[in-house]
């Protein structure tokens, strides 16, 4: 501080907590002019590289974070806390499997703009990190939108393809009602609290929700949740999936099934516990007190995920496109997510990360067999899997191995993951909700099993020729294969890592600014 | 010596890694290396046996491991992952082994995917063995799982036309199954924060237990207890399987291949039964003693309604089927008996029907292998063109019906003694399976080995020196069983005394 | 207090109410007071004296559609710009740091514009 006045204050902010941030805007600013400077006849591959190393380098620096103090700059703007670590993490991986899979599989006659299709998949996941990283409606706001406008163009980005340009459009036209309720709510909030600092609304909220503005409170929470649940392809909002998944090219699916997710949850965790932490509802006869939060809400998210965990189980056991069975299931799967936050309890950080890391590995591991075998057979149906076991037995296994994760099949983490889950809603005496949980999860088994079925039991009528794998898919898949297994068997491990390097307390603390030193 | 259990478990995971390393070519090498590797836990299990301290109640050859913690607060819940046997698990532990051995012996037919048969066969076989091993619910589960996903596999693959549709309608069952055990494991385990058996039967059935004392923090209520009971019923009525959850059964029977029925009838189903004594009865004693005679109702119902379709079967496979059912009716009588010969009858039904049924089912394969069907009206005259294998097949048969000196007989009729003792009516009403197994097995089996042999049918070969095996071993154990019952019945007295007192039998 | 919050509601009604009413109120006081007299010349659209031809359904080149956009952009940087300028010696160092990596990023975005052959007409 040594008078710097020239450069405001400003200049006294530590950027360096930012680096994960910066190293991704500047990647991605620099491959859009590497792309407009290389020749048109150049591979495109290189601009891939380059954003490969930039999401590595980036997951170190976010990395190098974990177990630090919270931190932040620009009055909450900005915020790194374990939360945000944990998650940006998550975003990262699941953003360096895109890349891998888009190296290995990514056809210049379907994709015309590869370029742009790399550094859109960077500037989309700078909007999700700034989701989990922020601490302002406004900033998160902006983080969502980044994210929301760069998968538009995604997902549209097969230009000559009917479905991709019609499936651009539904996820434009829902994507923006969505953000207008989310929107809507958040205007709510900020009128009756007066500030988009979610510290400050927390402070003010409870005065204002005891003040005979309950209702307002509990308008402002239904749309905001709403909104947001776009983004988490969770009932109401589901209805985008299946057709969004199919018209993508396969590595968007990917990153829209997983990075976009959990940055939905990083966003809907980070703004309501937060938000509503200090709201008390208190009944009027017998002054009991309950928190909003813990235990009023529980109920409308329960229900939410009950309904998100019926329709997608459901409706994916007519599918025959593989991408639309993974679209129901990822419905799915954002019901069994949403349960931790229902049954509020101590352990929904490590069960939501948990889960969402089993996610993380088993989804990306099959969309990245799936381009294989879409890219072979020319279609992305499910009987495409035929005879899979003779062609591929590796992929087939591992196949498998994803599949049982997500069905919940033991020793795979999504089977753990499950589990965690599980224990809370039962602890919290939330029964009917294990129920439905444990209900759906066999009705998963129909479609989960019947990939398997093809895979082992069928033949393919266009032959048993070998399927070539890419050395980029090969190291994906068998990353994706050891963490499934790991997490799966010595859940313990993982577990442990989580809970003794990330504080999640630390989310509620106001941080100090940082200042330079 | 400590980890014994641990070996015999994972010993065939070994033989699954050899199989892999082998070229799919060398067929004769992987089915060598197949049945080499069931016949080391078969091993192991007689050794166990031979070990085993029969005048001690509690867990024997027990390990403990530390496996997974899961930090709450400042608490953590713990899940071990732990071995032992008792008296209870040690004959189906033994009974799991022989039967897997025998089944192996299929894979001297199977042509197609091989390696596969071996590998899925092992990887069930080490699923079975940690499920009768396992010393907490935790680890119960997943090895129970264990068996249900490569018995899925086994039967979609290898079978008959409809294979695909039967091994799903299994794994749905099954699934439904696991899912409300699952529930039950995780409403244990968040109220007692134990998964161990022991613990939770102590800290159900001991009086000075903070769970059984009204008004207190922990205590929990007996429509609580009775919640969990009826799920767990529940969860085991699919699996043993109790009439009208048997729907499974028959189409799995019909569809799929020898080996897998062999260990379906003779070892997963027993799983069932087993449960019900682990965790029914030993949790939750005073339930299982006040709904007594509802479960040997159930019992009842079971034998009568199997019989009565048995006999109207046409079919031998789905014949034996209904004759599963009947046959599973007497374990839940035995059980419903609540007292020491009743529980001894029912494990006694539970491993000598194993056995037979294992044996029988694969005998109606071999013919069906060699007639091209399994429908009693084309068939008949059998024993004229193979005497051997017509011959244990009546012999078995016997058994099954339960003639004395086979085990059959011990069996059930120390599970009709005990129920006499406890429910005398229902008892008396049961008692007509007897007479009915006897006339549907006898219509059926004569009817397939005598009268008038068709032309086709004139010259078939009979037994097989390998096919040989299986008969032999199985027919050598249930006679061995039926005439020296104490081999049996002895590691079990005093596990049984452990469980029984509760009962207040 | 919550009833001061529902007096703020209360005024964007009003002022909804207002919206509504006036362009309704006019356009009926205006039929109900003009002679009503129509003639085929009458009924004709208005362009600028021009007589109408064609349908009104036309396309137009999308070009138009980028043109307007990238004008816009260069509009909106003016209007950041302006302010600016004015208050820059209040402002400092960091600000002009700031609104260099602002004109920065687009013309990134032009250059993108330019490669991409937007700014050609043909």
């Amino acid at each position: 501080m040594n008078g710097d006045s020239k450069w405001g204050v400003l200049g006294q902010y530590d950027w360096s907590i930012m680096a994960p941030e910066l190293t991704i805007l500047v990647f991605a600013t620099l491959l859009s002019i590497i792309d407009l400077l290389l020749p048109k006849k150049t591979d495109r591959r290189i601009i891939g590289v380059l954003g490969l190393i930039g999401v590595i380098i980036s997951l170190i620096f976010t990395l190098s974070n974990t177990g630090t103090q919270p931190a932040s700059i620009l009055a909450d703007m900005y915020r790194l806390d374990s939360f945000a670590v944990a998650f940006k993490a998550i975003f990262l991986t699941g953003v360096a499997f895109a890349f891998l899979m888009s190296l290995g599989t990514l056809d210049k006659k379907d994709v015309h703009y590869q370029g742009e299709f790399y550094y859109l998949l960077l500037t989309a996941l700078l909007g999700a990190m700034f989701m989990a990283s922020s601490a302002d409606l406004i900033t998160l706001f902006i983080g969502l939108e980044l994210l929301s406008l760069s998968s538009f163009i995604l997902v549209g980005i097969r230009k000559k393809h009917i479905q991709s340009n019609e499936s651009a459009f539904k996820y434009v036209v829902i994507g923006s009602i969505s953000a207008a309720v989310t929107l809507y709510g958040m205007s709510f909030i900020y009128g009756l609290t007066g500030t988009t600092n979610l510290y400050l609304i927390a402070e003010r909220l409870g005065n204002v929700y005891q003040g005979g503005f309950s209702y307002i409170v509990y308008l402002a929470f239904f749309l905001m949740f709403v909104g947001l649940s776009f983004k988490i392809s969770a009932v109401p909002n589901q209805t985008w999936a299946p057709d969004v998944y199919q018209g993508a090219p396969t590595p968007v699916t990917a990153f829209l099934s997983v990075v976009s997710k959990a940055a939905g949850f990083a966003i809907i965790l980070r703004i309501f516990i937060i938000m509503l932490s200090n709201v008390i509802d208190i009944d009027p006869t017998t002054g009991e007190m309950k928190s909003l939060l813990v235990d009023n809400l529980g109920l409308y998210i329960g229900i939410v995920a009950a309904a998100s965990m019926i329709i997608g189980n459901t409706m994916a056991l007519r599918q025959v496109n593989m991408k639309r069975m993974m679209a129901y299931s990822g419905i799915a799967q954002a019901g069994y997510l949403l349960v931790p936050f229902a049954t509020f309890t101590v352990l929904l950080f490590e069960q939501t990360l948990f889960y969402l890391i089993a996610y993380l590995f088993a989804n990306m591991g099959i969309f990245a067999i799936m381009a294989l075998v879409s890219k072979d057979q020319g279609h992305d149906e499910i009987r495409g899997f035929a005879g899979l076991f003779q062609r591929a037995p590796l992929l087939a296994i591992s196949m498998t191995i994803f599949l049982l994760s997500l069905a919940g099949i033991p020793v795979t983490a999504g089977f753990f993951g499950k589990f965690y889950i599980f224990l809370s809603s039962v602890a919290r005496q939330n029964y009917w909700l294990a129920g439905i949980m444990m209900a759906t999860s066999v009705v998963s088994y129909v479609y989960y099993f019947g990939v398997m079925k093809q895979m082992f039991m069928r033949t393919n009528p266009n032959g048993v020729n070998k399927i070539k794998v890419p050395p980029c898919i090969g190291i994906a898949l068998v990353v994706a294969v050891v963490v499934t297994l790991f997490a799966g068997i010595f859940p313990s491990q993982v577990i442990d890592y989580l809970h003794n390097n990330f504080l999640f307390e630390n989310m509620m603390q106001v941080a100090e600014q940082v200042v330079m030193k | 010596m400590t980890s014994v259990l641990a070996v015999l478990t994972f010993v065939p995971l070994l033989g699954v890694l050899f199989l892999l390393l082998m070229p799919k070519s060398q067929q004769n090498m992987i089915r060598t290396i197949g049945i080499l590797t069931t016949i080391i836990p078969l091993g192991l299990a007689l050794m166990l046996y031979a070990g085993f301290d029969s005048a001690s109640g509690d867990m024997q050859f027990v390990q403990q491991l530390k496996w997974i913690t899961i930090p709450v607060g400042q608490m953590a819940m713990a899940i071990n992952f732990e071995f032992g046997i008792d008296g209870l698990s040690m004959p189906l532990v033994v009974l799991t082994s022989v039967v897997v051995a025998m089944a192996s012996l299929v894979g001297m037919k199977i042509k197609d995917r091989l390696k596969e048969f071996y590998a899925l066969l092992l990887v069930m076989e080490m699923g079975m063995l940690g499920v009768f091993t396992s010393l907490n619910l935790f680890q119960f589960f997943v090895f129970f799982e264990f068996t249900i996903i490569p018995m899925f596999f086994f039967m979609g693959i290898w079978g008959y036309v409809n294979r695909e549709k039967a091994a799903l309608k299994f794994l749905i069952y099954n699934g439904v199954g696991s899912a409300i055990l699952l529930i039950v494991f995780a409403v244990i385990f968040v109220n007692i924060w134990t998964l161990n058996f022991k613990e939770i039967t102590m800290a159900f059935t001991d009086p000075n237990s903070p769970f059984n004392i009204p008004n207190t923090m922990g205590y929990l209520s007996e429509n609580f207890r009775l919640g969990l009971f009826i799920a767990l019923l529940l969860a085991f009525a699919i699996k043993i399987p109790i009439a009208p959850f048997h729907t499974w059964m028959l189409a799995a029977y019909k569809e799929s291949n020898a080996a897998a029925i062999m260990i379906s009838s003779g070892v997963l189903i027993k799983i069932g039964g087993y449960g019900l004594i682990r965790m029914n009865a030993a949790f939750f004693p005073e339930w299982m003693d006040k709904l007594g005679t509802a479960i040997a109702i159930l019992g009842v119902i079971n034998i009568l309604y199997g019989a009565v379709l048995a006999l109207a079967q046409n079919e031998l496979k789905l014949m034996l089927a209904y004759s599963s059912v009947s046959h599973m009716g007497i374990v839940l009588l035995g059980l419903a008996a609540m007292n020491a010969e009743g529980f001894q009858g029912a494990i006694f039904q539970m491993v000598s029907h194993g056995l037979i049924a294992a044996l029988l089912f694969y005998i109606i394969e071999l013919i069906n292998e060699r007639t091209g069907t399994t429908d009693i009206r084309e068939l008949g005259g059998l024993a004229k063109s193979m005497p051997v294998l017509s011959g244990v097949l009546l012999t078995v048969t016997m058994a099954a019906i339960g003639l004395p000196g086979t085990s059959g007989f011990v069996s059930e009729f120390m599970s009709y003694l005990g129920l006499f003792n406890a429910h005398p009516i229902i008892a008396a009403v049961g008692a007509l399976g007897i007479i009915l197994t006897a006339v549907y097995l006898l219509r059926s089996i004569l009817g397939a080995t005598f009268g008038p042999i068709r032309e086709t049918h004139e010259s078939l070969i009979d037994a097989r020196s390998y096919e040989l095996v299986p008969m032999v071993v199985i027919l050598g154990l249930v006679i061995i069983i039926g005439v020296y019952p104490a081999l049996l019945s002895g590691p079990m007295q005093e596990t049984l005394i452990n469980i029984v007192p509760r009962i207040g039998g | 207090m919550a009833a001061l919050y529902a007096n703020n509601y209360l005024i964007v009604a009003i002022f909804l109410f207002l919206g509504i009413l006036l362009p309704v109120g006019a356009l009926t006081f205006g039929r109900l007071l003009r002679p009503h007299n129509p003639t085929t010349v009458k009924r004709e659209t208005y362009e600028s004296g021009l007589e109408p031809f064609g349908s009104s359904w036309v396309q137009f080149n999308v070009k138009y559609y980028i043109f307007a956009i990238m004008f816009v952009i260069f509009d909106v940087e003016t209007i950041f710009l302006y302010p600016w300028a004015v208050a820059y010696d209040q402002l400092g160092l960091f600000a002009l740091v700031e609104m260099l990596i602002f004109i920065a990023l687009l013309v990134i975005g032009l250059i993108y514009a330019w490669k991409k052959k937007v700014l050609e007409w043909n």
